[in-house]
């Protein structure tokens, strides 16, 4: 079958009915279309009426719709078309009463009113069947990512793209969305993760939550994903929801309070920079990123630069630890006519706090004291 | 109380019940009900509707509107309703609830006025209290439930121009399903339909070829004038100038299908 007619017969029988009629059938539709036209007064109005609504349907199955929302103007003749079948039901039953007489005639007004009723009951079913039992994230999920918000301010979740707006709005939490629910791109996105200390919330959806789920010799060595909530469905319609926390495996934080002074630090070990007449306005250090087995810093410092061509800027940095032990990196980061200077940086260092002093001219501009924790 | 005395009092207020006026109040009000209770029923915002809270809201807090790729009316009701003093979700739930009540009176009558069968009436404006998807469409902040209002008003409005071939209710109906169109693109459709709805006269010799030819060219003229006025007060120039574009897509996709 040609894809146009395989979209044609899917818009026509499935998505316009869905949103349109539900429970009022397509059959409905046509006997009813058939039979208006019979009537006296307005029959050649029927004919618009009719042609107008078979206008509508056929255009929408020939360019075919995404969502039965775009169908939903044709909701106007299908109520009609279906409160005219309730209507001619009580015709019908007078025309069986004169085939079998002993069928009540009495029970034809009723019939009209047990269609009337028995629709709007099966529709009020329908209603409540689909308000009531979400297809998507639910409030106890939402409830569950909250939660976890608590513990770690900082934590992200990675979903899927068309669900991240709706986490976001109900948890607070900002969402990394991904294309589609694949357990490759999961993962890819889980192993990108190079901040130590980011916990993030993976957010899978899926009928078959198994075929998402990664083993633990798929994530980097250390690395933990440990279940928060889990929701199964009955329904086949219905996706599984499950919420995993997932943890890198070292920690990293800033340790706030009093830092050391300038002179405490191996500042010696800096050689003079020489970098033209530059003043450092301010500075910027960005979190580690885990790689190249250390943690690379990444940092911007502001400069007023002199008129002229930009003189190349050194600046020498230090990492020290507890133990007394450092590392000094040289690096040279020239951004001409620019007054920022950008350089990354990396060093080795073991669990622990250490210092990470930026000097520049001789000058301390930046200190900072980090914790380097192994997580549990 | 005496038996027929009280199958009296029932007939009067049943009789007071199915007065037009009256009944349409009744189904406002019905309507108003069964949306409230349904709301309880999923209280949580869609994945949709989620993406119009945060425009409207972002919208009225900046001042930039951040969907273009959306009509901006929808967003730009709930945000005139935020700049009211409204929360975000509130203001949403809103715009979406009034038009979703007003549907079920709006189907009495287009079909009163298509069929001008008072019983088939009642019976389809009641199937539109408790039809699923427009329940759906008025608890939902999305632009359906607006839509759907406009469309029916323009049908309606639609049929009363053709029967009564004044032209003041053309430009009232060309208006009303421009702002259709500003909800949905589909609301282009209308225009297709007035077309054939006037051929249709015309072939029942109801109206003359000059008459069906300036009513068709006035419709022509005030749908998109309304449609470019409205699309471009509610949300400047960068959101109009997607939606250009959006509709010329929609027309050449149309056209090359």
């Amino acid at each position: 079958m040609s894809a146009f007619a395989e979209k044609f017969l899917h818009t026509f029988f499935q998505q316009i009915p869905n949103g349109t009629c539900l429970i009022f059938s397509i059959g409905t539709l046509i006997a009813a279309a058939l039979m208006l036209p019979k009537r006296r007064h307005h029959g050649r109005f029927y004919a618009f009426f009719w042609g107008a609504f078979l206008f509508m349907v056929l255009w929408r199955s020939c360019k075919g719709i995404i969502s039965v929302r775009y169908a939903s103007i044709l909701i106007y003749p299908m109520v009609i078309a279906t409160a005219f079948m309730g209507l001619r039901a009580e015709a019908w039953w007078r025309l069986l009463c004169r085939r079998f007489r002993r069928l009540p005639a009495w029970f034809g007004r009723a019939l009209a009113w047990i269609g009337l009723f028995g629709c709007a009951g099966g529709a009020l079913l329908i209603a409540h069947h689909k308000l009531s039992t979400p297809t998507g994230p639910s409030r106890e999920m939402f409830a569950a990512i909250s939660e976890c918000r608590e513990r770690y301010p900082d934590v992200r979740v990675l979903t899927r793209g068309n669900e991240a707006d709706r986490i976001s709005y109900y948890t607070k939490v900002p969402c990394i969305p991904l294309e589609e629910s694949r357990k490759e791109l999961f993962l890819e996105s889980l192993n990108a993760v190079t901040e130590p200390d980011r916990h993030l919330l993976v957010v899978m959806e899926d009928r078959h939550l198994e075929k998402l789920e990664p083993r633990k010799e798929e994530l980097r060595p250390g690395a933990e994903l440990s279940p928060v909530f889990e929701k199964r469905s009955r329904k086949a319609k219905h996706k599984d929801l499950k919420v995993y926390f997932y943890r890198n495996p070292l920690s990293f934080s800033r340790i706030p309070g009093p830092l050391p002074a300038p002179a405490d630090l191996p500042g010696n070990l800096l050689a003079p920079g020489s970098f033209g007449p530059a003043r450092f306005a301010g500075s910027f250090i960005s979190r580690p990123v885990q790689g190249g087995g250390g943690f690379r810093f990444t940092f911007v410092l502001s400069a007023e630069t002199p008129p002229g061509p930009a003189p190349g800027v050194e600046v020498r940095t230090a990492a020290q630890q507890g133990k007394g032990e450092a590392r000094v990196l040289q690096l040279r980061a020239p951004v001409p006519g620019k007054g920022l200077y950008r350089g990354t940086v990396t060093f080795r260092v073991p669990p622990g706090a250490f210092t990470l002093r930026i000097d520049a001219k001789g000058t301390a501009v930046r200190l900072e004291q980090f914790r380097l924790t192994r997580a549990e | 109380m005496e038996k027929s005395t009280f199958i009296a009092g029932i007939g009067r207020i049943r009789e007071f019940c199915l007065k037009p006026q009256v009944f349409l109040v009744l189904l406002f009000l019905a309507s108003a009900v069964m949306r409230l209770v349904a709301w309880d029923w999923a209280p949580l915002l869609e994945r949709d509707s989620v993406v119009y809270v945060n425009a409207a809201a972002v919208w009225a807090e900046t001042g930039k509107y951040i969907v273009p790729q959306f009509p901006p009316l929808p967003c730009y009701l709930i945000k005139l309703l935020i700049q009211l003093g409204m929360a975000p979700e509130a203001a949403a739930r809103f715009y979406s609830f009034l038009p979703g009540c007003l549907v079920p009176p709006v189907a009495y009558v287009f079909a009163m006025e298509a069929l001008n069968n008072r019983r088939l009436a009642r019976y389809a404006a009641v199937f539109c209290v408790f039809h699923p998807t427009l329940i759906v469409f008025s608890i939902m902040p999305i632009r359906d439930s607006l839509y759907v209002l406009l469309a029916g008003v323009s049908l309606w409005t639609g049929l009363l121009a053709l029967r009564s071939r004044q032209t003041r209710l053309w430009i009232l109906c060309a208006c009303c399903c421009a702002l259709a169109w500003c909800c949905r693109h589909e609301g282009m459709e209308l225009l297709v339909l007035a077309f054939l709805g006037l051929a249709f006269e015309l072939f029942r010799k109801r109206y003359t070829w000059r008459l069906a030819a300036c009513h068709f060219l006035l419709f022509c003229l005030i749908m998109p004038a309304v449609w470019f006025g409205v699309s471009y007060a509610a949300g400047g120039a960068e959101p109009f100038r997607v939606q250009s574009v959006l509709v010329l897509n929609h027309f050449r996709g149309f056209i090359e299908k």
